[in-house]
């Protein structure tokens, strides 16, 4: 599908542990990779994880037994003047 | 070589924590929670895993709540100094460690005030001079869980329930115990546990933790980089990373989970009935030395303490060293009010703490070695 290629998720935190917890407990569940975070994000933390591919609604479902303030975010692959678009979804 | 002071640091440890440590070291000691590349993310994973295991053994919910530290003492700081304000009153009891009196004594000049319950002669706290010590002010009660002196167990379960209904804060100092007795902070109703993870955990020294209850918010102890809102120039609040300043000991926290596999797969209950089946052969064998003085009322962890007659401890202690190859610890052990209570504070008392790596025959060589400076001592007059 044309939208899985012009655009990723990546969830965002305030700390590199609550990352590192995050990973640990949807790594099975989700493709992901960790990422430095994209400069167009809140720099809290220099670490992200990104959704190689996401089943938003399962994300949406398992969200809340995560208990970590995470953000996330849709990022446009496509960059215009040099930043990628960006949009936070609640969660 | 015999050594016999595990109640101050365990040693040998397990390989397997060797192995961690150096492999950590050579291969991905990248600074954790710091970069996102490979190396300090796979630091970061393993330090995260120690995390877990802690709260897996203690049944902590979240391994956020864990904080390292450099040893059991700057835990005990941290949760002292960090929840104690003006005005507040501590209960604790005269068989604790420096690790606590000292803070308090630091506490109280800031007008912090404290109780210290005397217990008996052999060690025992009495549950209704703790409650009457108990004032309208009172905002923590501390205790540890095993005496690093005698090995004598005070009630934290009894303790843990009273504090609950009341709602003040329970802390436990589980130095001597922490990889050796079962602690569920859940069920012993504990609001923050300190411990070293260089005793009965098996980690290397260097590493200490302190549990945070959820909903406590404590002052730290100190400022600094943690690798989270950089843009920030206040300490953060989340945890574990507002007392977590500066770069962690990474292959220590390592190597202290290391240490909690080993725990695991050997169980603690192989690991206690070890403890005992030496700890039983040893005060057997000591009782019937008649110049042998034993203190403390018959623990279940393997500190023992004792005196041989017309013998100050630190002689007893070098004879063993010198001509037996026995390393023991003599003295007070930081523990002066302890030694108050036992009435030793002019002779301290010799300590045998044995661990998992002692034997059998090393414990009858200690016996015989005993047997042979009682008589001597005897000999000579």
């Amino acid at each position: 599908m044309d939208l899985e290629k012009d655009f990723f998720y990546v969830i965002t935190f305030e700390s590199p542990n609550q990352a590192i917890q995050v990973e640990k407990q949807i790594k099975s569940i989700f493709e992901i990779s960790v990422i430095p975070t994209p400069r167009e994000l809140d720099k809290s933390c220099g670490i992200a994880i990104k959704f190689n591919t996401v089943d938003l609604d399962k994300l949406f479902a398992l969200w809340p037994t995560i208990k970590i303030p995470g953000r996330l975010f849709k990022l446009s692959n496509k960059k215009i003047n040099g930043s990628r678009e960006t949009q936070e979804i609640q969660i | 070589m015999t050594y016999l002071d595990n109640a101050a640091t365990t040693f040998p440890k397990p390989e397997a924590v060797y192995q961690a440590i150096d492999k950590c070291m050579r291969h991905y000691a990248g600074n954790q929670g710091r970069s996102g590349h490979r190396l300090s993310m796979q630091a970061s994973r393993e330090v995260y895993e120690t995390r877990e295991l802690l709260a897996k053994l203690f049944n902590i919910q979240n391994p956020l709540r864990i904080v390292f530290t450099e040893n059991g003492t700057e835990a005990l700081n941290l949760g002292l100094k960090g929840v104690l304000e003006p005005g507040d009153h501590v209960v604790t009891s005269s068989m604790e460690h420096n690790s606590v009196y000292r803070p308090l004594n630091a506490l109280a000049e800031k007008g912090i005030t404290f109780s210290i319950v005397l217990c008996s002669p052999d060690g025992c706290l009495d549950i209704e001079a703790f409650t009457a010590a108990l004032q309208q002010n009172t905002k923590m009660v501390i205790l540890n869980h095993a005496s690093n002196v005698t090995g004598e167990m005070l009630p934290i379960r009894e303790v843990g329930e009273i504090c609950a209904k009341k709602g003040i804060l329970f802390m436990v100092d589980a130095a001597q115990t922490a990889g050796i007795l079962d602690i569920d902070v859940q069920d012993l109703k504990i609001d923050l546990l300190a411990a070293p993870g260089h005793k009965g955990l098996f980690g290397p020294q260097g590493t200490g933790f302190l549990y945070i209850g959820e909903g406590l918010d404590l002052k730290p102890l100190k400022e600094g980089g943690t690798g989270s809102r950089s843009e920030d120039v206040f300490q953060p609040l989340m945890m574990p990373d507002r007392y977590e300043s500066g770069t962690l000991n990474a292959p220590g926290i390592i190597g202290l989970g290391a240490g909690i596999k080993f725990l695991q797969q050997e169980t603690l209950q192989k690991i206690r009935a070890h403890d005992e089946k030496l700890r039983h052969y040893f005060i057997e064998a000591l009782s019937q030395i008649e110049t042998v003085r034993l203190y403390g009322a018959g623990a279940l962890i393997s500190v023992v303490s004792l005196n041989i007659e017309g013998l100050d401890s630190t002689e007893t202690a070098y004879l063993l060293d010198r001509e037996y190859d026995i390393f023991v610890r003599p003295g007070l052990h930081c523990a002066p009010l302890t030694h108050r209570t036992l009435g030793t504070l002019d002779t301290g008392t010799v300590r045998f703490s044995f661990s998992y790596f002692n034997t059998e025959d090393e414990v009858q060589q200690s016996v015989s070695a005993i047997q042979k400076i009682c008589l001597q001592k005897r000999d000579a007059g």
